[in-house]
């Protein structure tokens, strides 16, 4: 479905450069040319939302003759509609989110009026949207496969990650949470493009591009979840968002939006209504875990059934383990880390005690004011998180301002603020680290009492006081005396300026800049197991980074009509700079307890520092021509001058065309029997060019602050640089169908897709005899193809006013890494105990590489010798991480000011390697360890169904739960698991209570809503949360370390406008 | 004013998209943060580097306590004791044989190439000889490997083929003659020299001896090559005493230590070898106390400790053989305190000791221009400068010199003497002392434990695992030409 010739052809072919750019340019003359049309009839009017709010941006015309303008920033309109048109027609007025509204007209050769106020309405096949470069388009003649979501659907339920509120909602997107409070999200959409690069989508916040970068330095071994950038923007100053699935309608965006682009139009001052508007909201909710692992009460800590503490490392009977095979929990006494002599029994919650309840409380007040000339608006939120692991919180205060005025009436400008302060405090660890509190109930005894572990920290000598001595840390201890801080500041800034030049010709000026500041400190007190020096009284690490991306884009807009045919012509370029300072220091050690200052010091301090510059240049445009409204054509180019690319690949260009057709237009007879009453059909071919990361193309020597004896150090590094690289290519193909059916009671938006990347720029291994372990290279492929398609249905809609809507949303998604670099079969993109997540040609991205069990030849049984299974020497492909499909289904219920609304996430397929329930059986802590040890512990109770290698007979040796566990290790092959699930993902039943009731409150409107989130997983991935991966990155997506679950939420929402 | 607008909002798109159109943005992709290949830091700077990482390969304790000195037999494995039954990590391999290009090699490269830029031999020759050291250690390891092209980045051939083990040593003595001659006067290389302070007659007498040491080791495979390279060394200046030992004194600041002491900090899975214990009590060595401390059992008492036991038999002899000497401790360990100043031990490369054995070895052999009468004078020289360089006396050296055992007696049992004093004093050296055993069988007293996977000793390693993935064709070629890639095939020069 590519055809990387003609592309190459316009490629490398100056000729085909200057013919696009003579398309565009003739498309601009022609439309100055026939400026000057005849004057005859004049319709004006404004368009206000039905809370009396100008709606700029509505399209208004007469189809039948296919004159028709759009409103400005203050709702109003002007038609021209030239003399020889007399006589009745309809005049149409359609905006993004508003049902359309008709009106009849008599063109008589005057000035006439006509003023529209509009409902409100999720737009669904029709109807104005934002799309590319900010542009607003109408829906049916977009020949790419784009969804808009509004407002409403993503602040129902509030969440703290915009990500997170797109889940289920949109199809095409694939989205993994994070049960962190503030923890990072990954989208990708049409599945993964890059081997080794990043794969998630460009954000674009009014028309300027903003970073997602990732804080994150979690992993499956350790490390924090600091969130990406994308959390920073707050979802109530949110108007709408445009998901741009993939590089056919992001084309125009370039490099970055390969992996398609999120499109976010914030609110402003013309949102509201006219005058000043004031509105409150606040919101609460409890948080829970949605699931803790299922452990067994019946046996505690030690070994083989036995267990006495002496000093918890080993010096009394098997004191020194951290597992749950010791003696039954039957109240004998037995003398335990808190006490001799006590009775040794269960706990049956020291884990979910441990846990607790996390709320958070969110707080904004929104003030708009919108005058005839000026609008602005102003909005503060105050957000509160307390994590369900103790003294964990996150703190958020974000503040918007905005304004636009007219200047003249050809001169508006326009301007916006935001600034963001994060402040995180004890974010748990991730990962197989003692700073996971899942990491350390793994491996615990079941008789431990967690409420005396807080109780107290230290033992009357001042030393650590804890259940184990050997392996772990107080996790009380860990929470509370090992402090992390974090503070994230941000400021998005953007300005425009716009001319009405000529009425068909407009031009833009627009700058902009996304800045954050990110520090992290992390303190380890003395005896931190993992991460203090055991010769020293503790250890700290320091990190900063500040960044700053800029941009300015000017674009000329030129729009006109020749008879039946609408032409738009639209030419821009871009200046994008980015700067990023590093800064970091830490020491493993330190002199004085509880000093975490480099003058305290025992080790000599590591430090570093480092910056990073990059930019591009572009120039694009586009030409849109639609003729009788139902078929249009779009061609887009762009040519990027990127400075990490070496000067004669730097420059590259990419085109794309796609075309629509609404059929129903065409043939107005296929809607005569009521059946269908819209169809279009839409098909494209694009391809987009990216860049490498910077200083790719020289080698550098690696330098450090560490000296041999005070000798300056330099070194080569592992990978040599490229000097000859070239930009990465995307193709993507579609086709889609868009359909209404009966009396558009159901409506279908379907997409198939195939989306190629090639020429993948990464480091590749190679004969270390060169000098080098690997260089950059340009090399690989990866393809995806796929179904994404939405559902919407008015399932019941009764005379009293009750209305039932569902919308459902499907995406399939088949990835295959097509071919890596020659001689070579796989990467590996992340590892754990031997296992590893892999790119392997033939394959799809992410399968998971890991042991297996012996088997026979003959029976397919496992190989047993002394009754235990015998593990193989080699590694198989074990599962894969993609998951087969995903959905989202909603409900929504109206009845007068009632609404109920629900949504169903649901993913089929798809497996990781749950280390958590790996470790978790062979430590005996969980309920599925019991099968095989219901009995006295000199009674073995598993035969494992397997051929004994001695006998060649079917087993029948008995072996104890114990060592049956315990012969797990080293193989993976029984912990892998599914984790399809079906999430009731949110709840909410709104109120807005009836004026009446409101009256001599001085308040004009009050909605109480009832909120739930994460209510029920139905899943068979056992103990866990499936949904949860280690990290966000490309190879995080396969392990499962017990990290902390996503939460359950419950709370309640007050919206009011005094 | 309508027109000055239109021109003002015009001019400005235009400009942008002017702006937008130009094409060389590459002066922002200059790294801010490093220096490059086109304008490198000073030569010292990476030779330092470089130096580092060889020392700490070479004297680490990944290569010698579980590889080199368990062959050697000077030390055996106490706990985790595969490698002593010759089961050898692919890891560590591939560490041995894959990092050496990309890290101390190349480095050594560039050191070479600004001072062949330069001219200054002084500066390049020091380079070079540190890269045949490298290669001398890994061509004894291996036999055939990648050496004439490589450490040629993405400019020469990316799959380097191997070269034959006869042609790797002309190559390294000629490049240890030309460096040689090429090294004048004065200290280009100066303090960030952390072997010889920058003295380049020292540099010219560690070549020499270097070309003496391989020119020694292809004596049975190439007679007529080995006597005349030994002769030429010979006849060039030559290390005259300790203070011209080629080694690395590191700071000890817990960055960059001892290898062995940093080991040594944590882990607690070695202990001298019996082979070199019964060897040394034998002759009542004055260096025992120096090389072991007293077990933990019996602190009257050093033991040395079987080779090749499994981990069980092995344990259980936990405290009853003997640790490696208290000069290897960093002081506080994880199991305990053992004085010593470990950190800042130095790592040998190679000493006047040696030298003088070689020397001793040639005249007994009567090559290299040298009669077997010279022979005493070099072996008694070549005992007091290894028990000396280990802190003992020149009194003690004598005393030794005395016994009757130790006494230079001439012939082929002078010639098993000189090898034997050559493998004491080679303790922490364990690759030079597996070579040597390799070519002549001395000390007799190596051979397998009795839990080893193979019942000779290991004549080579293994080649790594990574070559059949990323350079297979020659590594097939490598093998075909110089027979199974396994311990048992003898190399060129073991022949």
């Amino acid at each position: 479905m590519h055809y990387p010739h003609m592309e190459e052809f316009l490629m490398n072919n100056r000729l085909a450069r200057a013919w696009f750019a003579g398309v565009v340019g003739l498309a601009l003359v022609g439309a100055a040319s026939v400026a000057q049309a005849q004057t005859a009839t004049t319709i004006k009017g404004r368009v206000v939302s039905e809370a009396g709010a100008p709606l700029p941006g509505t399209s208004v015309f007469i189809d039948a003759i296919k004159a028709g303008a759009q409103t400005n920033e203050d709702g109003q309109y002007t038609i021209t509609v030239a003399g020889r048109n007399r006589g009745p027609a309809i005049l149409t007025a359609r905006r993004i989110g508003y049902k359309r509204a008709q009106s009849n007209v008599n063109l008589n050769g005057q000035t006439i009026t006509v003023d529209f106020t509009l409902q409100a309405q999720a737009v669904q096949l029709t109807g104005m949207m934002v799309t590319a470069l900010s542009v607003q388009r109408e829906k049916a003649t977009i020949g790419t496969s784009q969804q808009a979501l509004d407002n409403t659907s993503l602040t129902q339920t509030r969440q703290d990650n915009l990500v997170n509120a797109l889940s289920g909602k949109a199809s095409g997107i694939s989205i993994q949470g994070s049960g962190n409070i503030g923890g990072s999200s990954r989208i990708v959409i049409r599945g993964a493009g890059s081997i080794t690069g990043n794969n998630q989508p460009l954000f674009i916040v009014d028309g300027v591009p903003i970073s997602n970068a990732g804080f994150s330095t979690a992993s499956a071994g350790g490390g924090r979840d600091y969130g990406n950038g994308i959390s920073d923007v707050n979802p109530d100053d949110i108007a709408s968002i445009t998901v741009l699935k993939g590089p056919n309608a992001a084309a125009l965006y370039g490099s970055r939006a390969s992996n398609g682009a999120i499109v976010i139009t914030t609110k402003s001052g013309r949102s509201a209504a006219e005058g000043v508007t004031v509105q409150y909201r606040s919101y609460a909710t409890i948080d829970e875990f949605s699931v803790l692992p299922k452990y067994q009460n019946q046996y505690g800590q030690g070994f083989a059934g036995e267990f006495q503490f002496v000093d918890g490392a080993g010096g009394g009977v098997n004191d020194g383990a951290d597992e749950s095979w010791g003696p039954k929990l039957d109240g004998r006494l037995i003398d335990q880390f808190n006490g001799k002599q006590l009775p040794w029994v269960a706990h049956p919650n020291n884990v979910k005690d441990f846990f607790q309840t996390g709320h958070t409380i969110s707080n904004s007040v929104n003030v708009t004011a919108n005058g005839s000339k000026s609008a602005a608006r102003m909005s503060l939120t105050k957000d509160n998180t307390q994590g369900i692991v103790p003294n964990a919180s996150l703190a958020r205060l974000a503040g918007v301002v905005s304004a636009t005025a007219a200047l003249t009436d050809k001169i508006n400008v326009s301007g916006s603020l935001q600034v963001v302060q994060n402040q995180g405090f004890n974010r748990p660890i991730n990962g197989y680290d003692e700073g996971n509190p899942f990491m350390g109930f793994t491996w615990f005894g079941r008789q431990v009492d967690t409420k005396a572990l807080k109780a107290r920290y230290y033992q009357d000598d001042g030393s650590l006081f804890n259940w184990n001595y050997n392996y772990h840390n107080n996790p009380y201890w860990t929470a509370f005396d090992n402090s992390e801080v974090d503070t994230r500041d941000r400021v998005i800034s953007q300005a425009s300026v716009t001319y009405q030049v000529q009425p068909w010709l407009k031009g833009m000026l627009r700058g902009g800049e996304d800045f954050y500041r990110f520090a992290r400190d992390e303190h380890f007190a003395k005896g931190n197991i993992d991460h203090a020096n055991a010769s020293y009284n503790g250890a700290f690490t320091n990190s900063q980074t500040r960044a700053a991306e800029w941009n300015v884009e000017g674009l000329l807009t030129a729009n006109q009509s020749y008879g039946k045919f609408d032409v738009t012509a639209t030419l821009g370029g871009n200046i994008r700079r980015n700067n990023q300072f590093n800064n970091a220091y830490s020491t493993s050690g330190i002199v004085v307890e509880k000093i975490y200052n480099l003058a305290n010091a025992a080790v000599t301090p590591t430090l570093s520092n480092s910056e990073f510059h990059w930019g591009v240049n572009s120039i694009y445009g586009s030409a849109v021509a639609t003729y009788n409204r139902y078929a249009t054509i779009e061609v887009t180019g762009r040519n990027d001058y990127s400075s990490t690319l070496p000067k004669e690949n730097s420059s590259y260009f990419y085109p794309s065309i796609n075309g629509s057709l609404v059929v129903s237009d065409m043939f107005p007879s296929i809607t005569s029997n009521g059946w269908v009453s819209f169809l279009k059909v839409r098909g494209g071919y694009a391809t987009v060019g990216a860049d490498a990361s910077p200083y790719q193309l020289k080698t550098t020597f690696t330098g450090s602050s560490s000296k041999f004896g005070g000798r300056t150090i330099f070194t080569l590094p592992d990978q040599a640089a490229n000097a000859v690289l070239k930009p990465e290519r995307t193709y993507g193909s579609e086709v889609g169908l868009e359909i209404s059916l009966f009396d558009d009671r159901a409506t279908i938006d379907a997409t198939a897709y195939t989306k190629i990347t090639r020429n993948q720029i990464f480091g590749l291994a190679m004969a270390g005899e060169i000098g080098y372990s690997s260089a950059v290279v340009n090399a690989g492929q990866m393809s995806n193809h796929g179904i994404e398609a939405q559902l919407n249905l008015k399932t019941l809609e009764l005379k009293n006013g009750f209305t039932w809507r569902t919308t459902v949303n499907y995406t399939r998604n088949r990835n295959k890494v097509d071919e890596l670099a020659p001689g070579l079969s796989t990467i590996v993109l992340a590892r754990q105990w031997s296992t590893n997540i892999e790119a392997r040609v033939g394959q799809p991205y992410g399968v998971i590489f890991g042991r297996v069990w012996q088997r026979d030849s003959v029976t397919g049984k496992r190989r047993t010798s002394g009754g235990l299974p015998l593990a193989s020497s080699t590694l198989k492909v074990l599962g894969n991480v993609n998951p087969r499909w995903t959905g989202g289904v909603s409900n929504e219920f109206r009845y007068k000011n009632w609404t109920l609304s629900s949504l169903f996430d649901i993913r089929a397929g798809g497996q990781n390697f749950s280390i958590g329930n790996w470790w978790g059986d062979y430590a005996g802590i969980l309920a599925s360890t019991l099968k095989g040890r219901e009995q006295d512990w000199n009674k073995p109770g598993i035969v494992v169904d397997g051929i004994d290698v001695d006998t060649g007979k079917p087993n029948t040796i008995n072996v104890t739960a114990e060592d049956y566990h315990h012969n797990i290790y080293p193989v993976v092959e029984d912990a892998i698991y599914s984790t399809a699930f079906v999430k009731l993902r949110e709840v909410r039943l709104g109120w807005d209570v009836p004026g009446t009731m409101l009256e001599g409150l001085h308040i004009k409107a009050l909605n109480v809503a009832l909120v739930g989130r994460n209510l029920h997983t139905w899943t068979k991935f056992p103990n866990y949360d499936p949904e949860n991966a280690s990290d966000s990155g490309n190879g995080g997506q396969g392990f499962d370390m017990g990290a902390i679950p996503t939460t359950r939420s419950i709370g309640i929402n007050f919206t009011i406008t005094p | 004013m309508k027109n000055t607008r239109l021109s003002v909002a015009l001019l400005a798109a235009v400009a942008l998209t002017a702006t937008a159109c130009s094409t060389d943005l590459t002066g922002l992709n200059v790294n801010p943060n490093s220096p490059s290949v086109d304008t490198p830091p000073p030569a010292g700077t990476i030779f330092t580097r470089a130096v580092a990482t060889t020392g700490g390969r070479y004297g680490g304790a990944a290569y010698q306590l579980s590889m080199m000195e368990l062959l050697a037999q000077h030390i055996a494995q106490v706990q985790y004791v595969d490698e002593d039954r010759f089961s050898y990590r692919v890891g560590n391999i591939q560490a041995f044989f894959d990092q050496p290009y990309y890290t101390d090699l190349m480095d050594y490269e560039q050191v070479r190439l600004i001072g062949k830029k330069a001219n200054d031999g002084n500066v390049w020759a020091p380079a070079s000889i540190m890269q045949q050291l490298v290669f001398q250690n890994m061509t004894d390891t291996w036999g055939d490997i990648p050496y004439s092209q490589t450490l040629q980045g993405l400019t020469g051939p990316l799959k380097p083929a191997y070269d034959q083990q006869k042609d790797i040593y002309y190559g390294m003595l000629k490049a240890l003659t030309d460096a040689s001659a090429a090294l004048g006067t004065g200290t280009s290389l100066g303090s960030a020299d952390q072997i010889f302070a920058g003295d380049v007659t020292k540099w010219k007498k560690f070549a020499n001896a270097l070309r003496a040491r391989m020119a020694m080791r292809i004596q049975k495979a190439d007679p007529a090559k080995a006597t005349a390279e030994l002769a030429a060394a010979f006849a060039q200046p030559l290390m005259t005493s300790n203070a011209d030992n080629a080694r690395i004194v590191w700071p000890g600041d817990n960055v960059f230590d001892n290898p062995w002491a940093a080991n040594f900090a944590t882990r607690d899975d070695h202990r001298i070898s019996k082979t070199l214990m019964d060897v040394m009590t034998a002759y009542n060595d004055p260096r025992i106390p120096i090389y072991a401390m007293p077990t933990v059992a019996d602190p009257t008492k050093y033991t040395g400790l079987q080779n090749g036991l499994d981990n069980p038999t092995a344990n259980s002899f936990f405290n009853t053989t003997s640790r490696p000497g208290a000069i290897f401790y960093p002081g506080k360990t994880a199991y305990g305190t053992f004085g010593g100043t470990g950190r800042t031990w130095p790592t040998y490369l190679m000493t006047y000791a040696e030298q003088c054995f070689i020397q001793a070895e040639a005249a007994n052999r009567g090559i290299g221009g040298l009669t077997s009468a010279q022979a005493k004078g070099f072996y008694d020289a070549g005992v007091t400068a290894s028990i000396t360089q280990w802190g003992g006396t020149a009194a003690q050296a004598a005393a030794y010199l005395a016994d009757p055992n130790v006494a230079y007696a001439g012939g082929a049992t002078g010639l098993t003497q000189i090898l034997t004093q050559k493998w004491i004093a080679l303790f922490s050296q364990g690759g030079e002392a597996w070579s040597d055993w390799r070519r002549t069988g001395v000390p007799a007293q190596i051979a397998p434990g009795p839990k080893a996977l193979q019942t000779t000793m290991p004549r080579r390693m293994q080649y790594s695992v990574t070559e059949q993935s990323v350079n297979n064709d020659n590594y097939l070629a490598a093998v075909a030409r110089q027979g199974a890639d396994a311990l048992t095939t003898r190399m060129w020069w073991d022949k």
